[in-house]
């Protein structure tokens, strides 16, 4: 516990608006504590905690090392739409932009929420 | 698979992000890689997937969407890649010498264990040597060395982890249908209304199964979760009725819920008349009459006292399971299957659908779900334990023998005709010296036998000879061994697997083994012919293996010759009884119009031909308590299981960064409660003793855990739940009761 608690002022710094956060995840250490994202997210950024757990990747335990990386070089604070290919290759190839077009294609996150990945009252781009 | 330049831009793009982690998009979309179809490696479910492939090495996969899993994979699948170039994967054979493993030739160490072979057989007889496989290798590994040891050494002693695993699911078929292997499919779970869940967190272990329940319940109407298990798993999250139970009572609710569908007017009388017989014991000796006699004593209130669970809930799941024009479908796994009394439980839910006609309908079926991806096809399937023949056929039946000897070409009287040691007693013989050779493969029993410690110091004692062979080195197995063999990985090999569903699958070969590894085929065909054996594995090519095992299942209930290599290439899976070329398959078994093996003009809709009168048996299976249950002395229940990050032992999942990082070791999960009463806090040392043995674990501390039972994971190499189980084992089908033992637990230590 005492590791978890010694990460907290790291990662609520990270979350502080107007501050660039640091591109790797804190070093968690390499023996982190059980559970160690949900634990510590948990208390450091609890809407997060909630938001993937009643959503449709929390429901499939498709947990946080899948999006963002494990906590060493390999993180990702933001993951971008590649990230989301490997399982929904259809949805994202669907947001490719039009022929001739020049338009880069939105982010999968510009309807979707981040850790819910609900898009409610956004009309549905994946369906043409 | 060869594919052309169009779809393989549209694979790029498809590429597993995941899987490709640390390389840039434009990387994934350069010429000169391969995508090669192939099967997932970890468990039952069997989920297809392509590899990729590039410079000779794999760096992605991606999920199969034309296969059952439509394009899905859980997060162990998709770092499959990982797992090829570990650390730890052996590269050439080890030989001990002077006490440590040393680098050996492939010929010094085939030559060092071929003489032990033949000295042990010479000293002690065929019996004195076994095999010890797992559901893990592919249909034509295990087959080899079937032949080899059935039919070659003359001996029945061939045993693998599905006796840890599915035994009990397979006595449960055996003895209820009169064949092994489920009836339904993966389906049926689009067109259930009710899916009952019992010992099974297919949550974390069946994961692409758990997201196809939850899409079913999602999108259907009125669909129903019945989820019963001691333990709050992340499973009972889509449970519209959660039971919790004291371990070891769910054959008192089984059956009270068979009461309640009984008594209230739910039983399908003329499906009761026409198909079913009634028995106890061995027997089909009772009647309908004599087992609603049986049933009333199994009221719901009485399951309630001895389980626990609310009597309100118990009568509520009966209700919905038995609902008159509604589909239900049950699933299960090691909450049923690793218990002494575990094919009675398995008989128990088939008893549900039996009396409600609720099977070989869609969305109707009892759907054992098993844990390793080749336990069906390759072990049980392929009759790779001590009791069994290939496909359907037994060691003690006569017929059968003289049925595989001329299918073997070899003389009347060559199989024996006992049965070889299960394996628990496999692995106490080889403590007591009479096994004197035990050669394991594609699995770690030092670290999954239950009371572990005891079987440990078995291979430890060096009084007989170990052969591992493995690709990764050391494992808690391969680390006990006198010689280990550098096993080709997945990927690096071709063969096929059977999942849970009867879907045979073939797994491609996608790049060269590593080092000096070598297929498991090519090692036990050297064997073969090292032991004088070389006609009976004369095989260059593992298709040239399924060439044999067509002519081997034709005519019997495991029916799939018509299942030729290039079906298998061409297609994404396939189901048998498949008794032709060009026939599509069997979704459903035992049902007239979808399986071949039912005469068109059977009398109804269903036959189970399984047994000679083509009935299947209601068994009365009264509650009976687990070997082990508290005391004062050791006064909570201990239970084990899976987490989704790891499978099995973790040899190779815990190769794989995220999934280390995520769950890198086994906890002790408690309920608060207990924790209080020991002081606990959760990271804190808890130390947990059972009669067995020892082993200290961090604490978690959850309200989703059950008070008095402790849950531990079982992928830890350091920290060893087996330590503790309990290697009591049913006496049907000799599967040993991991689930539930008894343990005392005391504070080791502060976070």
């Amino acid at each position: 516990m005492s590791r978890l608690v010694s990460l907290l002022p790291l990662l609520l710094l990270a979350a502080a608006p107007g501050r660039k956060p640091p591109a790797g995840h804190p070093d968690a250490g390499p023996n982190p504590a059980p559970d160690a994202c949900e634990t510590c997210h948990a208390e450091a950024t609890p809407e997060v905690m909630k938001a993937w757990e009643g959503g449709a990747h929390g429901l499939s335990l498709v947990k946080c090392f899948v999006c963002h990386g494990s906590t060493g070089r390999d993180f990702v604070r933001a993951p971008a739409a590649p990230r989301c290919e490997g399982c929904h290759p259809a949805e994202v190839a669907s947001l490719a932009p039009a022929k001739g077009k020049k338009t880069a294609a939105p982010g999968c996150f510009a309807c979707h929420d981040r850790h819910a990945l609900t898009a409610e009252g956004k009309p549905n781009p994946h369906a043409r | 698979m060869t594919i052309t330049r169009r779809d393989f831009l549209k694979a790029s793009a498809a590429a597993s992000a995941l899987a490709g982690l640390g390389l840039p998009a434009d990387a994934l979309a350069a010429q000169g890689e391969r995508w090669v179809k192939s099967v997932c490696r970890y468990c039952g479910t069997g989920c297809g997937l392509h590899v990729g492939v590039r410079d000779g090495k794999v760096f992605a996969v991606r999920g199969d969407r034309e296969n059952h899993n439509r394009g899905l994979l859980c997060v162990k699948g998709f770092l499959l890649p990982q797992i090829m170039g570990a650390p730890d994967r052996l590269l050439h054979p080890l030989v001990r010498k002077d006490g440590k493993l040393v680098r050996a030739s492939w010929d010094e160490a085939m030559g060092l264990v071929a003489a032990r072979f033949r000295e042990a057989i010479a000293a002690g007889g065929p019996d004195a040597v076994g095999f010890y496989g797992s559901g893990q290798a592919l249909t034509e590994e295990t087959y080899a060395a079937n032949k080899l040891f059935k039919a070659g050494l003359r001996t029945n002693n061939v045993e693998g982890n599905p006796r840890l695993c599915m035994a009990s699911a397979v006595g449960g078929y055996v003895s209820t249908f009169g064949k092994d292997e489920p009836m339904g499919c993966y389906e049926d779970i689009d067109h259930a209304d009710v899916m009952l869940l019992v010992g099974s967190n297919a949550a974390e272990a069946h994961p692409i199964l758990f997201e196809r329940m939850a899409r079913r319940r999602q999108t259907g109407k009125d669909v129903k979760v019945v989820v019963l298990d001691p333990r709050r798993t992340p499973t009972a999250r889509i449970a519209d009725l959660y039971l919790s139970f004291t371990p070891g009572t769910d054959l008192a609710i089984l059956n009270a819920m068979a009461h309640v569908i009984v008594n209230e007017g739910l039983a399908d009388e003329a499906f009761v008349k026409q198909h079913l017989l009634f028995g106890e014991g061995k027997d089909a000796n009772k009647s309908w009459e004599d087992y609603k006699a049986f049933l009333a004593a199994y009221t719901p209130a009485r399951a309630a006292e001895l389980s626990g669970a609310p009597v309100e809930d118990i009568v509520k799941a009966a209700r919905w399971f038995g609902e008159k024009g509604k589909a239900s479908l049950s699933m299960w796994c090691m909450g049923l299957n690793q218990r002494t009394k575990g094919v009675w439980a398995n008989n128990l839910v088939h008893n549900l659908h039996l009396v409600t006609g609720k099977i070989g309908l869609p969305g109707s079926s009892p759907l054992s779900l098993t844990g390793q991806p080749n336990a069906c096809g390759g072990v049980r399937d392929g009759g790779a334990l001590s009791h069994l023949l290939p496909y359907g056929r037994l060691v003690a039946n006569e017929k059968h023998r003289a049925e595989m000897e001329k299918l073997w070409s070899v003389p009347a009287g060559t199989l024996r005709a006992e049965n070889g040691l299960p394996t628990v007693d496999l692995f106490r013989a080889f403590e007591e010296g009479k096994v004197k050779v035990l050669y394991v493969m594609t699995t770690n029993p030092g670290q999954s036998m239950p009371d572990v410690d005891r079987y440990r110091k078995a291979m430890d004692a060096r009084k007989g000879f170990l052969v591992v062979s493995e690709a990764f080195h050391p494992t808690r197995t391969s680390e006990l061994a006198d010689v280990v063999l550098p096993a080709a990985l997945w990927a690096e090999k071709e063969g096929v697997y059977g999942c849970t569903e009867r879907r045979y699958q073939l797994l491609e070969q996608a790049v060269r083994p590593a080092g000096e590894a070598r297929p498991d085929l090519q090692i036990l065909c050297d064997l073969a012919a090292r032991l004088g054996h070389a006609k009976l594995l004369p095989w260059k090519q593992p298709a040239e293996v399924w060439e044999e095992l067509l002519t081997l299942c034709k005519g019997t209930a495991y029916d799939f010759s018509g299942m030729t290599r290039q079906a298998l290439k061409a297609s994404h899976g396939l189901l048998w009884p498949l008794p032709a070329v060009g026939h599509p398959g069997t979704k459903r078994r035992y049902v007239k119009g979808e399986d071949p093996l039912v005469p068109a003009d059977a009398p109804d809709r269903i036959q189970f031909y399984g047994r000679p009168d083509k009935k299947a048996v209601v068994w009365l299976r009264p509650q009976q308590p687990p070997a082990e249950v508290t005391d004062a002395e050791y006064p909570l229940y201990f239970t084990t299981g899976r987490v989704v990050e790891h499978w099995h032992t973790g040899t190779m999942t815990r190769n794989c960064k995220e999934l280390r990082h995520a769950n890198l070791e086994s906890v002790a999960e408690l309920h608060p409660d207990d924790a209080t009463r020991l002081g606990v806090r959760t990271g804190d040392e808890v130390r947990l003793t059972s009669r067995r043995g020892t082993e200290t674990f961090r604490a978690k501390l959850t309200p989703e855990a059950r008070p008095g039972l402790v849950f531990v994971h079982m992928h830890d190499p350091d920290r060893m739940c087996n330590r503790l189980t309990n290697d009591a084992v049913d006496p049907v089908s000799r599967q040993p009761e991991f689930k539930i033992c008894a343990v005392k637990a005391e504070k080791a230590g502060s976070a």
